[in-house]
């Protein structure tokens, strides 16, 4: 479990950039598919699972969770 | 005020007048209840709480309901909480106590509360009791994050009482064994797929509870879009209310990319009022509203009544809020809304935040609601504040068992802060001591030594000097250094403050407990003494209690049994005067009672006293305040044989029965195993007996004295084996011990066996007067049974010496002895007949083992195989093939026959 790394997180829908702050810092890019892409670095895997439960707890449709080499 | 939180976290949900009924999924519930664990797992805005008040509604089972938050994931606290939840529905189910698990919640707010398992085993015993099926339902259960609350409900699930059904809402799969629930067909599912809402549902809610006019395509377009995800339809719906164009708002909402809850968000905030918006976003921190909290928050004229307005009106109209109670006094968020709208404001209005958190902190404060009042000062960062109140409310807050709590409290504060309060320090200590975390505890004092050293002094940081040397002292003691521990525990007396009752409790105990290791009988008992005025002090009844018993242990060991009854009779006095009934507690004083009236050969009233003491015990049923209950229970089953032997069998209560039958063989616990001992050779068990005596090895005794009573055992094993002259040695060794310590109790004891050993080696003069001696100590205390249970021997032994004093002018004496004559029943018969010298075995052919030997006792006992193989842990089959050798060595071809020869051949004892 290496620290700070970078995950590359896409749920459906786009979601408005004011959420920046609920994710940690994460950047928020729209994509043309009607996707959204959470991106960034987290200091470890426990912030990483609290991102997901935030994600959970306002039932964003969760696409894909990457590890960005 | 704290009832009042408690009851809310205890109310079933309100039931809307309007909502979707969904008679398919109550029919799926209905049908789970055969089941043990009803699971409904999916997101937020699913309307799980919403289905399972419909069901509780139109079932007629009572129902425990528990709402969790993430301020339950303390262990003491959750039981707690589970065990209120479970008082509720009493009123409902007859049989079932009203006070039900009451005795597990006095244990559990305690500064050290039993292991959860404990408290949940005794706790499921009397679930089970529970006659009429009943529901528990933990609602929010994806709340809880702590391994242990996880582990229990898995340890209910496994010992599941009979007529409880569970059922479990959650945002997630919780980590409980599922799989093999569902491959044991006793886990029900509803899951996301089965809780959104059909077009049919997202129909009838649209027009039936939201009263709106939609064509068939825009619903069909509207459940698309939201994928009947109930919270969004509801949202949306309410976007719509009072809306003329709802045809333009479907086609922009269904257009758009947007994720719907953000874009609805917006929406239903844009249709209120500014009023009622400013009134949502500010109250959004809260985790539960009332009238008094907002205004506090909003920081209006308490006197406004605009606020329960407000409330009522977002109630009314289907605004996510959430009655808690019957009374409208609080009410909280939907879960999901709460986080919009928290989300909201630190967009909107970031730099209110802070000021928001303080005014709530300030207010719980206000009302000793600390843990509410903390997690504010937490989430608005007031580390100063919450420090200081962590200072001033911390030790309260462990005394009543909530560890966990305040170590997350002491964990989250900054560590700078912590160093600067030396109070903080000590506190932080004293939670990683109760939690092990031993590596961490001697840093922590020296911050906290650092911290007094710069502050002023004053009498505060004495009290705190004292509780670093507390610490310290037991940190000795797990290095098994006594007289280091004894030292600094003495200096920790010194130092505390008359009323810091936890703490000097402690130290107290801590004392007796070195000083008993010591040798050291007096210190002890005072120190005891010292911890139950102190226990009943600050209220805490069981501490008083047991530092009463443990005296009274002394005072028997002292040969005082006179001022032994009567502390035991004035510690229940004052308990009864106090609290009107008898309670569970009082199960060490009644034990010792027993203990002492039994001596005083009034074996009736010991066995009522001893029965109600192991009733009781077994009720409280948990660890360290154990040990006196397995004591006394065998002790009881040695009442019960004597007894039975004069012709005047006990009758004990079945229960009682129960649990005499159920103890198993304490080998190696000290005190107990010598009652056991005494039991087995009564029995003619001398394998039983024997195996004992080896496993308990002398050299690795405890220090002190109160190996003592294990040592007497022991020479009587070893007199039962037919070798006087170690078990002279051992009992002159055990006076020696016992006079140097001011045990009179184990003196009288071993000059008693020694008087028998004498008797029977025709060394008469010896064995008058080591008996004179004993009677001499032990008339003045009326000991009675300690000369009487030795049977016929004694019998003879006493006639003898009675002769022999007939002449002299000992008045006192001569009466003592007649009335221990008098108490011998008319036939006794031999307990422990002392041979005169050593038998050999006389030659067999092939001498039998040791293992044979035993199962030729335990045949000659009565055993069956099975029994024997019980007894021994061995199979059956094993059992059979000792028998048939048995047999073959002695010539015989059954147990009859074998029990003669085995008696012919002196290898049992004559019947």
């Amino acid at each position: 479990m290496n620290e700070n790394q970078v995950y590359r997180i896409r749920i459906k829908g786009h979601l408005d950039y004011s959420w920046v702050d609920y994710f940690e810092g994460l950047t928020i890019t729209h994509e043309a598919d009607g996707t959204t892409t959470l991106f960034g670095s987290l200091p470890d895997q426990v912030a990483l699972h609290a991102v997901l439960i935030r994600i959970r707890d306002i039932n964003l449709p969760l696409i894909s969770v990457n590890l960005e080499i | 005020m704290e009832n009042e939180l408690l009851r809310t976290k205890l109310y079933i949900p309100h039931l809307h007048a309007d909502l979707v009924s969904r008679p398919h999924l109550l029919r799926r519930l209905n049908d789970g209840l055969r089941r043990k664990l009803t699971l409904i797992s999916a997101p937020a805005g699913f309307g799980k709480t919403t289905l399972l008040c419909e069901w509780v509604a139109q079932n007629q089972m009572p129902v425990a309901w528990l709402s969790l938050d993430e301020n339950d994931n303390d262990p003491a606290r959750f039981l707690t909480y589970f065990i209120a939840a479970l008082q509720t529905i009493a009123p409902q189910v007859e049989g079932i106590e009203p006070d039900i698990g009451a005795n597990a919640v006095n244990a559990l707010r305690s500064p050290q509360p039993p292991p959860v398992d404990t408290v949940l085993t005794t706790l499921i015993n009397h679930i089970a009791a529970i006659p009429k099926p009943f529901m528990f339902v933990l609602d929010d259960y994806h709340a809880i994050t702590t391994p242990s609350i996880h582990q229990a409900i898995a340890f209910l699930l496994a010992n599941f009482p009979p007529s409880m059904h569970l059922t479990i809402a959650s945002r997630a799969d919780p980590p409980l064994p599922l799989a093999r629930l569902r491959a044991q067909g006793q886990l029900t599912e509803l899951r996301l797929t089965d809780l959104r809402f059909t077009l049919d549902e997202t129909a009838a809610f649209l027009s039936q509870v939201m009263g709106l006019k939609l064509a068939a395509a825009d619903i069909a377009a509207l459940e698309n879009r939201t994928e009947g995800w109930i919270a969004g339809l509801q949202m949306a719906a309410l976007s719509m209310q009072g809306r003329d164009d709802t045809a333009n708002f479907i086609s922009a909402f269904t257009g758009s990319n947007r994720f719907i809850l953000d874009y609805l968000t917006e929406e239903v905030l844009e249709q209120q009022t500014a009023h009622v918006r400013s009134f949502l976003l500010k109250t959004a921190i809260l985790n539960r509203l009332s009238t008094p909290l907002c205004n506090a928050v909003l920081a209006t004229d308490t006197e406004n009544t605009d606020t329960q307005t407000t409330l009522a009106r977002l109630e009314a109209s289907n605004l996510f809020v959430v009655p808690l109670d019957d009374e409208r006094r609080w009410y909280r968020y939907h879960h999901l809304f709460a986080d919009l709208l928290r989300l909201h404001l630190r967009h909107t209005h970031p730099d209110q935040i802070s000021v928001l958190h303080q005014r709530a902190f300030e207010w719980y404060k206000t009302h000793h609601l600390y843990q509410e009042a903390l997690h504010h000062a937490f989430a608005g960062q007031h580390f100063e504040a919450a420090a200081n109140l962590i200072e001033t409310v911390g030790n309260r807050m462990m005394a009543r068992g909530s560890l966990t709590t305040v170590q997350k409290w002491l964990t989250a504060l900054p560590e700078e802060l912590v160093r600067q309060h030396p109070k903080l320090c000590v506190l932080h200590a004293w939670t990683l001591d109760l939690t092990n975390q031993w590596a961490q505890v001697e840093p922590r004092l020296q911050d906290a030594e650092r911290a007094i050293a710069a502050a002023e002094t004053s009498t505060a940081m004495a009290d705190l000097r004292g509780q670093i040397a507390a610490i310290r002292a037991y940190d000795a003691r797990r290095q098994n250094n006594l007289p280091l521990s004894i030292q600094r525990l003495q200096e920790a007396q010194t130092y505390l403050a008359p009323d810091n009752l936890m703490v000097k409790t402690a130290v107290n105990q801590s004392l007796g407990q070195a000083y008993l290791f010591a040798g050291n009988l007096t210190a002890a008992a005072d120190a005891f003494h010292k911890a139950q005025l102190l226990g009943e002090a600050s209220g805490n009844a069981l501490s008083g209690l047991v530092a009463v018993g443990q005296q009274a242990a002394i005072l028997i060991a002292q040969g005082h049994l006179h001022q032994a009854a009567e502390i035991c009779r004035a510690a229940i006095r004052r308990y009864l005067e106090r609290h009107n009934e008898p309670s569970p507690v009082l199960c060490h004083p009644y034990a010792f009672l027993g203990q002492i009236f039994y001596e005083w050969g009034e074996p009736d009233k010991a066995a009522t006293y001893l029965s109600q003491s192991v009733l009781w015990s077994n009720q409280i049923g948990y660890g360290q305040y154990g040990a006196p209950v397995r004591l006394m229970t065998a002790f009881l089953a040695w009442v019960q044989h004597t007894q039975t032997m004069r012709g005047a069998p006990l009758s004990l209560p079945a229960a009682v029965n129960a649990i005499l039958a159920r103890v198993p063989e304490d080998a190696g616990m000290v005190d107990i195993g010598a009652w056991r001992v005494r039991l087995w050779l009564a029995q003619n068990n001398l394998a039983l007996a024997t195996r004992w005596a080896d496993t308990c090895q002398t050299d690795k005794y405890p220090p002190g004295v109160w190996p003592l009573y294990g040592k007497l055992a022991l020479a009587r094993v070893q007199i039962a084996r037919q070798t006087p002259a170690p078990a002279l040695d051992m009992l002159k060794d055990i006076r020696q011990t016992a006079e140097k310590a001011g045990g009179t109790g184990w003196l009288i004891a071993a000059l008693v066996l020694e008087s028998l050993i004498h008797w029977a080696n025709g060394q008469t003069a010896r064995a008058r007067a080591s008996l004179e001696r004993a009677l001499t100590l032990a008339a003045p205390e009326g000991y009675i049974r300690t000369f009487v249970d030795e049977g016929a021997a004694m019998r003879e032994l006493l006639l003898n010496f009675r002769k022999q004093i007939a002449h002299q002018p000992k008045p006192k004496l001569k009466d003592y002895v007649a009335k221990l004559v008098a108490s011998f029943p008319d036939a006794a018969p031999a307990t422990v007949s002392i041979p005169a010298s050593p038998q050999p075995q006389p030659a067999l052919i092939e001498p039998l083992s040791e293992r044979e030997l035993e199962v030729l006792h335990l045949i000659a006992t009565g055993f069956s195989n099975q029994e024997i193989a019980d007894e021994l842990f061995v199979a059956i089959g094993t059992v059979k093939k000792h028998t048939n050798n048995i047999y073959g060595k002695l010539g015989v071809r059954n147990r009859t026959q074998a029990i003669l020869r085995a008696t012919e051949l002196k290898l049992l004892p004559p019947r």
